[in-house]
């Protein structure tokens, strides 16, 4: 974390928190740039098959309607306040961050049900049936993942970082057989626009799932 | 194969009871979590690439809303608050003081201007005076054999008035707005004499 990441305000209120960004760019920029990392980072690790672009659309719908309704309590702010203030960083993974990404969930189940009614969706860690429910409630929208650990946060996305660069090292083949599948294309279609069968489609993604994990481990050795 | 089943199930292609059974073997068996997890942390760094593209355009799209924010709820004005905002609304042009003082002093020219009513000022005997000017005037010796009535259509005919007399003479004073309406009306009027006088207030219209 540099100086600039590091910058302190003492924030009472929504309105507060948006003068000091309006008068302070880096902050807003260090504060959005972080919150849109971490969560979608987040909604990507609990919905496997969302597209990598509803996912951004999520985060950022859910941000600009922050901005305009500006309905986040008074109490987010002041519970847990660090001495000498917020910054950019805490501010993007703490509460306030909670609450955006309640916000982008609901944004993305919206989407989903929009687009997707067909399929059913993966709730792989905690059920997911009560996220779009309101966002009332302050103490229910801190982070009880993994990424509330800043140690652990910081582990973890360092391995994250780690294996997007051994994604870019695959062959072409593997690669573009990879992406289609992580940009949430089913392995039929990808079947289809590769001309290969399913179970080809379906080894490729295993062999390069296991090149990526051994390059990332020695990366990370 | 189990690993196919992975893949099947993160991308929501099993069905009910295959999901069901998938996730019983889930919390059985270790190393197939770690795969699943494995394969979330492949997502994550897929969309950590993906979001890369187009972020300036986010950064820009994030501090334009940021500038367009919607104002606070302003408590009510009192009365004398709302006229102080109307004449002086904030933010206040750099220009505003130049204006105002300009309008003043407009104001004040016009008022030096205008014609007055005040006692202390009015021209005397209920003449007026234009932009300051000054009415020539003539004293006129009258002869007795003129009518009221010749008189009355005389000074009406040539816009004259009488400003004064008669003195112990028997002249009058006429005015008017031009010289020569003065000289026509005394010769109408069949005047005895007629002596230009100092010019002086105007007469009433």
């Amino acid at each position: 974390m540099n100086s600039l990441d590091s910058k302190r305000y003492v924030i009472e209120n929504v309105d507060a928190l948006l003068r000091i960004m309006h008068a302070d760019p880096h902050y807003a920029l260090a504060f959005r740039n972080k919150a849109e990392q971490h969560i979608t980072l987040k909604l990507r690790r609990k919905f496997f098959n969302a597209s990598p672009d509803g996912v951004l659309d999520a985060f950022n719908n859910a941000l600009m309607k922050f901005l305009h309704t500006r309905t986040f309590k008074d109490e987010g702010f002041k519970q847990d306040q660090p001495e000498g203030g917020w910054t950019a960083h805490e501010l993007a993974v703490g509460t306030l961050g909670g609450y955006l990404y309640r916000g982008s969930l609901h944004e993305l189940i919206q989407m989903h049900r929009r687009t997707r009614h067909e399929v059913q969706w993966t709730y792989p860690e905690d059920g997911g049936e009560h996220d779009d429910a309101a966002f009332d409630d302050i103490r229910n929208v801190g982070d009880p993942s993994r990424f509330a650990d800043p140690a652990h946060a910081y582990e973890h996305l360092s391995i994250v970082k780690r294996m997007r660069e051994c994604l870019n090292k695959l062959s072409d083949t593997l690669r573009a057989t990879m992406f289609l599948y992580l940009d949430d294309m089913p392995m039929e279609q990808i079947a289809r626009q590769q001309d290969l069968h399913v179970p080809t489609v379906k080894s490729r993604l295993h062999a390069a799932r296991k090149l990526v994990t051994e390059c990332t481990r020695k990366g990370m050795d | 194969m189990p690993e196919d089943r992975v893949l099947s199930y993160l991308s929501g292609e099993l069905d009910a009871p295959a999901r069901r059974a998938f996730e019983a073997e889930l919390a059985r068996d270790p190393a197939l979590r770690a795969e699943l997890d494995a394969w979330r942390d492949l997502a994550q760094a897929r969309q950590l690439a993906h979001n890369e593209i187009g972020q300036a355009e986010r950064d820009a799209a994030f501090l334009r809303a940021l500038a367009q924010r919607p104002r606070a709820v302003r408590a009510p004005m009192s009365r004398a608050r709302r006229l102080w905002q109307w004449l002086w609304p904030t933010p206040a042009s750099p220009l505003m003081p130049l204006g105002w003082a300009l309008a003043i002093m407009l104001s004040v020219m016009v008022v030096q201007q205008a014609p007055t009513d005040a006692p202390g000022i009015a021209a005397p005997d209920g003449v007026l005076t234009r932009g300051g000017a000054s009415c020539p005037r003539l004293v006129v010796d009258l002869p007795d054999t003129l009518t009221a009535r010749q008189l009355r259509n005389t000074l009406s005919q040539y816009a004259v008035s009488i400003v004064d007399g008669p003195d112990a003479d028997g002249h009058y004073v006429l005015a008017a707005a031009r010289e020569s309406s003065l000289r026509d009306a005394a010769a109408a009027l069949g005047a005895l004499s007629a002596t230009a006088a100092p010019a002086g207030a105007c007469p009433k219209p």
